[in-house]
């Protein structure tokens, strides 16, 4: 039986004899039983390594074919050279039958006592083949040089993969936004000391930009050039409130300052469109399954919230699941939290679309579906499409079994847990939230929050006394939790939202970006709503 | 005048003169450093003091490690080398025998990657050490393992080493950081789950230090292997 026993330096062949058991496979023996070596050229070693890691069945069959062209060649030779001369000069015969050649093992993967062996006199026997000068200098150098060679190429395999450059996209899209909205809001407030009006008419940042930086001066905001660009009755709002605005009168100097500001912003809204499609483009080309199925901005945010594409696609689905929802989470196991129905997933239309009650299951379904789809993009298949079409086979099972919430059940706790129904208003967010207005309601939300937060602390500070809790933000995020479960009762749309979304952010001081995600989704949105505007 | 005295093989106790405990390693590559420590030159010799902060190797040293089992000469594999802080330090005590350091993250590793290149001993190997025959082709037997790796399965990635490469009656040095095996157990039940799980998988535990106050709920484990 013949074995092949990789060493960085090269391959040794051994007979090992079928009577011997494992047990007597000694090192003596081991080296007794060596009857070829193929050295590698040393400036290819660490590429072998590197290869090895890559795909070692690959490169193992690849070594295997060559080793074997190789021995049988040399046996060819020794023949013709026995044949010609009785005795064969020099050369020592190689001691393998050329029919044995297919059958060498290659297995590396597990212990085998003759690995085992061959590991104790690795570098003994490299200097006995003449592949170190000795084993003081010559090994290290030599090993040195070959494995900070190899770990070189590793690092840049895993610094070239395209899964980095799409994390940085996505960074670079949440700190473009920030930025988007903190200059926007500077605008604002500048122009507004010059025209008010306009501030409270147009509502979209992207448009109310371009407009400073083209019409500039009130004169300029006449009905027939405003017609051009947006609809008839907003053109003519515009201009009235134009004409009569309140207003203070600045110098052209004043206001061209305002003007370049603006003018960097657009130039800004137009980066942030080219790295959007650039995201598109190479998440399409990187992840085509999860692209599909989750779309080009989720799928990047999975990615990046994930680390790394092969992080991601070792995750379960229930992870995937929650993944941008970790503070929920950890609420939900440490204290008695609900559990998260989704992390950032939420985006995805269907859960978006989604009445309460089924939210958690559609999430599931998606999340699963994502799970196989990222597994599916590591390998390289292309299953988007079945993958697709069974979500919405069972998007719509869902639906159909699930058509009306749940019947509320008397909690223990006075104030109701979880959020399952919401008797008299089935589905009531539903319609609400698909319109144009979206991000000003969020934002309303949010100012509403901290009002909250005010309110809830008072009540928080009995709560305590009752129940005893102990530290101070815990009791908080309860009182806060609990409170919104009131509120749900007469605005239940905003609900899933806020509980999803406003801890996340909380949680994310850390990791720059995670926290925008939220302000993403309203820049995509008012963009499509802006365009019905104009 | 710096006083130095040898503690164990190649580990020196170093005495400034300022009353502080400090340890340090002869330093393979004179004027330079690898994490910002201090070089102390004594008698045409240089030394490396070695923080007890950053490494846990050294702070165990300093809490009163019985016997060190990484001596000059000792082969060793070194799982989770991080920036190379502490591996640095193990190839100035191993001197002329080979390191081998494995390490997971291709970010750290480009730290790392850079005291590899100067000191000649230390193998830098960008692997997972949950999964040794990736490199099973490279490291050879070893004296030592040494693992500071804080993930939940430390014990077991230990023993699936020790299987691959430990010779038999050869070390197996574990820093566990009980945070992130369980971060609600208390760490003292945890350090003895660990410990039974070596245990029960070959190694005779010999020595075990608590690196308070240089780590919190760390604890090093010194075992000696016997095979299967």
């Amino acid at each position: 039986m013949l074995s092949a026993i990789l060493v960085p330096y090269g391959i040794f062949v051994i007979k090992k004899d079928e009577s011997e058991t494992d047990e007597t496979q000694s090192i003596e023996n081991l080296t007794k039983n060596i009857v070829y070596f193929k050295k590698f050229d040393e400036e290819d070693i660490p590429s072998i390594m590197y290869e090895l890691r890559q795909d070692a069945n690959e490169k193992k069959a690849e070594l295997k074919q060559a080793l074997i062209e190789e021995i049988t060649e040399l046996k060819n030779k020794e023949a013709e050279e026995s044949e010609e001369s009785e005795e064969a000069e020099g050369i020592e015969p190689i001691d393998i039958a050329v029919e044995e050649l297919e059958t060498i093992s290659f297995e590396a993967s597990k212990i085998r006592p003759e690995n085992d062996a061959m590991r104790s006199v690795m570098y003994e026997l490299g200097l006995e083949y003449g592949v170190f000068e000795d084993l003081e200098d010559d090994f290290l150098n030599k090993m040195n040089e070959w494995t900070v060679q190899y770990t070189k190429m590793m690092m840049k395999r895993s610094s070239q993969a395209k899964d980095k450059l799409i994390v940085q996209t996505v960074n670079a899209l949440d700190n473009l936004d920030e930025t988007l909205n903190l200059f926007s809001e500077r605008l604002r407030e500048w122009y507004s000391l010059y025209f008010p009006e306009m501030d409270n008419i147009v509502k979209k940042q992207d448009a109310y930009v371009q407009l400073v930086s083209e019409y500039g001066f009130r004169e300029n905001y006449t009905r027939t050039r405003l017609k051009e660009e947006m609809p008839q009755n907003l053109a003519r709002t515009l201009s009235l409130a134009a004409k009569k605005s309140m207003g203070a009168e600045i110098s052209e100097v004043d206001l061209q300052i305002i003007k370049s500001l603006a003018n960097e912003i657009h130039n800004l809204y137009k980066y942030r469109e080219e790295l959007q499609a650039y995201l598109e483009v190479s998440m399409t080309e990187v992840a085509p399954n999860l692209t599909k199925i989750a779309g080009p901005s989720i799928g990047a945010r999975l990615i990046s919230l994930a680390g790394g594409m092969d992080r991601l696609s070792i995750l379960p689905g229930s992870t995937i699941q929650v993944i941008g929802a970790e503070k929920a989470l950890f609420a939900h196991l440490r204290e008695r939290a609900d559990s998260p129905k989704h992390g950032i997933i939420f985006q995805h239309p269907y859960i978006q679309g989604a009445t309460g009650w089924t939210r958690g299951k559609i999430s599931r379904a998606i999340a699963c579906k994502m799970s196989i789809a990222i597994k599916a993009d590591m390998s390289g298949n292309y299953i988007a499409d079945t993958l697709s079409e069974q979500i919405d086979k069972k998007v719509a099972d869902i639906k159909v079994k699930f058509p009306k919430p749940p019947v509320k059940k008397k909690s223990k706790r006075p104030q109701g847990k979880g959020r399952p129904s919401r008797p008299g208003k089935p589905g009531a967010g539903k319609p609400q939230r698909r319109d144009g207005r979206n991000d000003d309601r969020r934002r309303d939300d949010k100012k509403r929050d901290g009002r909250r937060d005010s309110r809830v602390d008072g009540r928080r500070d009995d709560r305590d006394s009752r129940d005893n809790r102990g530290k101070d933000n815990k009791g908080r995020r309860d009182g806060r939790n609990d409170d919104r479960r009131n509120e749900k009762s007469s605005k239940p749309t905003r609900d899933g939202k806020s509980r999803d979304s406003k801890p996340n952010n909380a949680n994310k001081g850390g990791k720059a970006g995670k926290g925008e995600k939220r302000k993403v989704e309203r820049v995509v949105i008012g963009k499509t709503s802006s365009k019905i505007n104009k | 005048m710096a006083k130095v005295k040898e503690k164990f093989d190649n580990v020196f106790e170093l005495d400034l003169g300022d009353g502080i405990e400090r340890i340090g390693t002869k330093s393979l590559v004179p004027n330079k450093r690898v994490y910002g420590e201090k070089l102390v030159n004594v008698k045409n010799t240089e030394y490396r003091v070695w923080n007890p902060n950053k490494s846990k190797l050294g702070a165990s040293i300093i809490n009163g490690l019985k016997e060190m089992p990484i001596k000059k000469g000792s082969k060793v594999l070194y799982l989770g080398a991080s920036a190379g802080t502490t591996p640095s330090h193990v190839a100035d005590i191993a001197e002329d025998s080979p390191v081998y350091a494995v390490e997971f993250a291709p970010r750290i590793m480009r730290e790392f990657i850079e005291s590899c290149e100067g000191r000649k001993n230390l193998f830098p190997i960008l692997g997972d050490a949950n999964k040794p025959d990736e490199y099973a082709n490279i490291v050879e037997k070893v004296d030592v393992i040494f693992e500071d790796v804080a993930q939940p399965n430390q014990a077991e990635i230990l023993i699936k080493n020790a299987k691959w490469f430990l010779k038999e009656g050869g070390y197996g040095m574990i820093s566990i950081k009980a945070r992130s095996v369980d971060v609600t157990e208390n760490p003292r039940v945890i350090f003895e789950a660990q410990k039974e799980i070596m245990e029960q998988n070959g190694f005779k535990i010999v020595d075990a230090i608590n690196i308070e106050p240089f780590e919190k709920d760390h604890m090093l484990f010194v075992g000696i292997w016997n095979g299967q």
